[in-house]
C-alpha cells in the first residue's frame, strides 16, 4: 500500500496542486476571487475568455508538452539502452522545423496551419527513419544511424532554405525557441487528444519496454517480436515529440532530464516509470511555464529556462546522492 | 526437442555454415564444442532464431516458421554469454522469465507465482530476491537469469558459454542445476568453452569445425575417435583412471 | 518486404495503417481551420467595422462562436481599447489620433502617446493573457513577424479583433493611414500627417536633376550582422526615386555582404545605418570592413561619399517624417554638388 501512495497517488498529488497553482497563480490579469467567479459560470466575457481560452488551454498545453516529452525520452531511452539519447535524435525536432520553414515560405500569409506543418514534418521523418531502420534490420544502431542521417539531411535544406530566403530565418528563431505565449487554441484541440492516445498506448504497452531491455537475445528468447516493438516504440516516441513541438516549438531538456531522473529513484518497471514520467513531466513544464508567465508579467520569460535553473542542479544533486545507481534501468 | 535439416546461413563476409542433420533431445544435456569460428555460436543463434537461415528447424516435430514468438518461447528459451546488468531485483527479472504466457496484458497469476518461487528455489537464488541485480556477483547474476529461463518452463534451453564468467564453486552449483532440469524433462544444448566440463557433463556432444558440423557422439565416441578431438583442440580425451580427479574425461598429450 | 517475419506481417500494415489514419484525421483537420478561414471571411465583407485588412493577406477576422461577440458587435466605429505591438505601429494609430491601452516596451516613449499605457514587453514575446487582460478591442501587429503572426491567430481565435500593417514603402504608409484615420474619424490627422508628406515628398522629387544614374550601396548594421538592402527596403525606394541606383538589387553576390563584393562592385555611395545597441554595430561594422585595408580603396570612402545615416529617419520607418527624410537624402546627394 505504501508503494502505492509513493509513487502513484503523491505524484499525482504534485500534479493537481501544480495543475491549481497555474490556474490561480499568476493572477495579475484576474484575481483569485474573479477566478472562482467564472469558474462558478459568471464573470465579464473578457474573464471567462482569460480563464477558459487563455490560460486553461495554456495550462493544458504545458502539462501535456512535458508528460508527452519526457515519455517520449524515456521510450527512447530505453529502448535504445542509451541514457543520452532525446527526441531530438530521431531527427524530428529537425524534421518539424524543415515542413514549419516550407509552410512559412509557402504560405507567408497563412498561419493557421503552421502546427500542422510542424506534426506533419514530424510524421514524416518517423515514417522515413522507419522505413529505412526496418531495411536494415530495425537494430538499435540502425534506428540512431537513420534518425542521424534524416536530422542533418533536414538541417541542410533548411540552411538551404535560410539562405535563399533570408527572412525566413524569423520563423526559424521563434520555432527553435519554443514557448506557450502565443499558444493557438486550435493547435490544443488536435494535439492534445492526440498526446492523450500515445500516452494510453504506451503504458499498455510498457511491459514489451522491460523484456527489451534485457536485451535482443534474451527478449527474443522469451517472444518478444523485437522489430515490432522497437518499432511501435520509437513511433509513438515520435509521435509525442511532433505533438508538442507542434504545439509550441522545441523545448529542450525535459526528454533527456525527466526519464534520468525518474530513473534514478524509481526502480520499478517500464509502466511505473512512463507513468511517472508523465505526471512529472507535466507538473514541472506546468510550474516552470508559470514562472515564466507570471514572475515579470506582463513580460515573458521562457520556460526553457527555468527547466534549466531547476533541472540540471536538481539532476547533478540526485546524481551525487545517487552514484550507485548510474546506469540503465 | 529440436531437430535440423539442411540448415544452412551464410556469413555476411560470404562463407557458408551448415549442419546437415542434427537432433537435440529431451531429457538431455547437449554440447556444442569447436574452436573459435567454427560456427558454434551460430548454430545456437540460428536455433534461437536470431539469424535467417535455409532448411529446416523442427521444434517437437513442428516447423519452427509456424510458431508464432511467444509460443516458440514456450519451448525454447535462450540464456546468453554475457547477461545485462541492470537496475532491477532479482525477483522482477525472474518475473519476466512469465512473458511468453501473459505478454503485455495480463497480470502475474498463482501459476506464475508458483513457478517464480520454484525458480529461485532451485537455484538457490530465493534469499536473493530482493536484490538489485548490480549489487550481485556475475556469477550470480548469471544464477538470477538461469531463474528466468526456468520460470519460463520451455521444454528446451540454449546456452551459450554459460559457465565463462563463473567460478569453480558457482560452475558447480550450475551444473547440479540442469542435472534437475534435465531429469524433469528439459532439454538443454549448451555452447562449452571447457572441454572436460563438457565431457563431464554432456550425454551428447556435437563437435564444430569450419563451419560445419563435424561428428556428434556420446563422449566414449570420441574418445575413441581422438583424431577428431586432436586436430581441433591439439589434446586428445580419455577416460580418467585417478579416483580423485575432479572430471570423469581428462585431457592426455 | 518481410519486415517483421511472416505472421506479423499485418503487424506492420497495422502500423502504417494507424499512420496514415493519423494523417488523414489530420489534414481533415487542416482543412477544417481552413474551411473555418473562409467562412468567417465571407461574413466580415457584410460587416466592416473595426478590423478590416489592408495588407494583401489573409487575415482571421472575428470569430463568430466565441463570448466577446457581445463585447464588439456594438456598432464602434472607433476602437476604444487599443493594444500596437512595435514602435512602428503605435507610432502610426497615434499619429491617426487614436489612443492605447498598451504597447510594446520599445513604443513606450514615442511622441504623443499619452499616460497609463501598459507595457507589454518584447515585442516577439507578449502573452496573449496579458492582452487579453486589458480587454482590447483592436490588435495591430506586423503581418511579416512569425512571432506577431502566431500571436494575432491566437488572439482572432479566441475572438479579439486583429489588424496587419505591412509597410514596404510611402504607399502602404498612406494605405494605413487612411485606414487608422478611417476609423478614428481624425481626416484632419490623415491631411496633416499623409497628404502633406506626400506633398512635400513630390516637391523636392521635382528638384531631382537629370543626368547619369550613380550607384550606392544601402548597409544595415547590426551587432551580429550586416546585409545590404534591396529594392524592397523602404530607403532604398528613397534614394531609387532620387535618382540613385542600388547596386545591391542587381547582383546576387550581396547575398551575403562582403569585402570583395563591396570592392568589386565600387558603388558611387555608401549609406550606413545601424539596427539595435548602435555602438556595437558600428563597433562590428568598423573591425570587419572599415578597418579593412580596402576600405581605403573604395571610390566613395576617397571621395567622402560614405555616409552614417540617422536610424530614426533611414533605419526604422520615418511615418509622419517621411518628408524629412526625403529631404536629408536630396541634401546629402544634391546640395554640396
Amino acid at each position: 500500500m505504501k508503494k502505492i501512495i509513493k509513487w502513484y497517488i503523491l505524484p499525482l498529488g504534485i500534479l493537481i496542486l501544480s495543475l491549481v497553482a497555474a490556474l490561480f497563480a499568476g493572477s495579475k490579469s484576474i484575481s483569485v476571487k474573479d477566478i472562482i467567479t467564472v469558474l462558478s459560470g459568471g464573470g465579464s466575457a473578457f474573464q471567462k475568455v482569460i480563464i477558459f481560452q487563455v490560460r486553461i488551454p495554456r495550462i493544458i498545453a504545458a502539462a501535456s508538452t512535458g508528460a508527452a516529452l519526457s515519455v517520449s525520452g524515456y521510450l527512447i531511452q530505453n529502448n535504445l539502452n542509451n541514457t543520452l539519447a532525446s527526441p531530438g535524435i530521431l531527427g524530428i525536432n529537425n524534421g518539424a522545423g524543415l515542413f514549419v520553414l516550407l509552410f512559412a515560405c509557402l504560405f507567408p500569409y497563412h498561419y493557421a496551419g503552421k502546427c500542422f506543418a510542424a506534426f506533419i514534418g514530424a510524421l514524416l521523418v518517423t515514417t522515413a527513419i522507419y522505413i529505412l531502420a526496418s531495411v536494415t534490420g530495425m537494430s538499435k544502431t540502425s534506428i540512431v544511424l537513420s534518425g542521424v542521417a534524416f536530422s542533418a539531411l533536414c538541417l541542410s535544406v533548411i540552411d538551404i532554405i535560410i539562405s535563399l530566403k533570408p527572412e525566413t530565418v524569423a520563423d526559424r528563431v521563434a520555432f527553435q525557441i519554443g514557448g506557450f505565449n502565443a499558444l493557438n487554441i486550435n493547435s490544443v484541440k488536435f494535439a492534445v487528444p492526440f498526446i492523450i492516445i500515445i500516452l494510453i498506448a504506451s503504458l499498455i504497452m510498457a511491459p514489451s519496454l522491460d523484456i527489451l531491455m534485457l536485451g535482443d537475445d534474451v527478449a527474443g528468447g522469451l517472444g518478444l517480436n523485437i522489430k515490432f516493438y522497437r518499432a511501435a516504440h520509437i513511433l509513438f516516441a515520435a509521435l509525442l515529440s511532433g505533438a508538442a513541438v507542434s504545439m509550441c516549438g522545441i523545448i529542450g531538456f525535459m526528454g533527456l532530464i525527466v526519464p534520468n531522473v525518474v530513473r534514478l529513484f524509481y526502480r520499478g518497471n517500464s509502466r511505473g516509470g512512463i507513468f511517472l514520467c508523465m505526471v512529472i513531466g507535466a507538473s514541472f513544464l506546468t510550474l516552470c511555464d508559470l514562472l515564466g508567465r507570471s514572475l515579470v508579467y506582463p513580460y515573458e520569460l521562457p520556460c526553457g529556462l527555468f527547466l534549466s535553473l531547476i533541472g540540471a542542479p536538481f539532476l547533478v544533486w540526485m546524481l551525487i546522492k545517487k552514484r550507485k545507481r548510474l546506469g540503465m534501468a | 526437442m529440436i531437430e535440423v535439416k539442411n540448415l544452412k546461413t551464410k556469413y555476411s563476409y560470404g562463407d557458408e555454415f551448415s549442419v546437415a542433420s542434427a537432433l537435440f533431445e529431451n531429457g538431455r544435456i547437449s554440447g556444442v564444442i569447436g574452436k573459435n569460428g567454427s560456427g558454434k555460436s551460430t548454430l545456437l543463434k540460428t536455433l534461437a532464431g536470431q539469424r535467417k537461415y535455409e532448411g529446416r528447424i523442427l521444434i517437437n516435430q513442428k516447423e519452427c516458421s509456424e510458431y508464432s514468438s511467444m509460443e516458440r518461447a514456450k519451448e525454447v528459451a535462450f540464456l546468453p554469454q554475457s547477461v545485462k546488468n541492470l537496475n532491477m531485483d532479482v525477483r522482477t527479472l525472474v518475473e519476466h522469465g512469465r512473458y511468453p504466457y501473459h505478454g503485455n496484458f495480463r497480470r502475474m497469476g498463482e501459476e506464475d507465482e508458483k513457478k517464480v518461487n520454484r525458480a529461485l528455489e532451485l537455484t538457490h537464488m530465493k534469499s536473493f530476491e530482493k536484490r538489485d541485480l548490480y549489487e550481485l556477483s556475475g556469477g550470480e547474476r548469471q544464477l538470477a537469469y538461469l531463474s528466468m529461463i526456468i520460470a519460463q518452463d520451455s521444454s528446451m534451453i540454449l546456452m551459450d558459454e554459460p559457465t565463462t564468467y563463473m567460478d569453480r564453486i558457482h560452475q558447480d552449483e550450475f551444473f547440479s542445476i540442469l542435472r534437475i532440469l534435465v531429469k524433469e524433462g528439459k532439454g538443454i544444448v549448451m555452447v562449452c568453452h571447457d572441454i572436460e566440463q563438457c565431457f563431464a557433463y554432456c550425454d551428447k556432444i556435437f563437435l564444430m569445425e569450419d563451419r560445419k558440423l563435424e561428428y556428434a557422439g556420446t563422449p566414449d565416441d570420441f574418445t575413441q575417435n581422438e583424431q577428431i578431438i586432436r586436430r581441433n583442440f591439439g589434446i586428445a580425451m580419455k577416460k580418467s583412471e585417478d579416483q580423485e580427479s575432479v572430471y570423469p574425461f581428462v585431457m592426455k598429450k | 518486404m518481410k519486415l517483421f517475419g511472416k505472421h506479423i506481417k499485418a503487424n506492420k500494415i497495422g502500423v502504417l495503417a494507424v499512420q496514415a489514419i493519423l494523417m488523414f484525421v489530420l489534414l481533415s483537420g487542416c482543412s477544417k481551420a481552413r474551411t473555418d478561414i473562409v467562412n468567417l471571411d465571407e461574413k466580415n465583407s457584410q460587416n466592416n467595422e473595426a478590423g478590416q485588412n489592408i495588407s494583401e493577406e489573409l487575415t482571421v477576422e472575428e470569430d463568430q462562436t466565441t463570448v466577446l461577440e457581445e463585447e464588439t458587435s456594438k456598432d464602434q466605429a472607433l476602437p476604444q481599447r487599443v493594444i500596437a505591438l512595435s514602435k512602428s505601429n503605435a507610432e502610426l494609430w497615434v499619429l491617426a489620433g487614436g489612443e492605447l491601452v498598451g504597447t510594446s516596451e520599445d513604443a513606450l516613449n514615442i511622441e504623443g502617446i499619452g499616460e497609463g499605457v501598459e507595457d507589454l514587453g518584447d515585442m516577439d514575446k507578449v502573452s496573449l493573457e496579458a492582452i487579453t487582460a486589458l480587454e482590447p478591442d483592436l490588435l495591430i501587429l506586423f503581418g511579416t513577424e512569425p512571432a506577431q503572426k502566431a500571436l494575432g491567430e491566437a488572439a482572432s481565435e479566441i475572438g479579439i479583433p486583429v489588424l496587419f500593417t505591412n509597410i514596404d514603402g510611402f504607399e502602404d504608409y498612406e494605405k494605413v493611414m487612411k485606414e487608422f484615420t478611417d476609423l478614428t474619424g481624425r481626416e484632419d490627422l490623415y491631411q496633416k500627417n499623409v497628404v502633406s508628406v506626400r506633398e512635400e515628398i513630390d516637391e523636392i522629387l521635382k528638384k531631382v536633376p537629370e543626368g547619369e544614374e550613380k550607384t550606392y550601396l544601402f548597409l544595415h548594421v547590426s551587432a551580429t550582422k550586416s546585409k545590404a538592402e534591396k529594392n524592397d527596403y523602404f530607403a532604398s525606394e528613397i534614394f531609387n526615386s532620387l535618382g540613385l541606383r542600388n547596386i545591391a538589387s542587381d547582383d546576387s553576390s550581396f547575398d551575403e555582404l562582403s569585402m570583395e563584393a563591396i570592392v568589386s562592385a565600387d558603388p558611387d555611395y555608401i549609406f550606413v545605418v545601424p539596427r539595435g545597441n548602435e555602438k556595437k554595430a558600428l563597433e562590428s561594422f568598423d573591425s570587419i570592413f572599415v578597418n579593412d585595408p580596402a576600405w581605403e580603396s573604395l571610390t566613395a570612402v576617397k571621395e567622402g561619399r560614405y555616409t552614417l545615416l540617422s536610424k530614426d529617419l533611414f533605419g526604422l520607418k520615418p511615418n509622419d517624417k517621411w518628408a524629412d527624410a526625403y529631404k536629408e537624402a536630396y541634401d546629402l546627394l544634391y546640395l554640396n554638388e
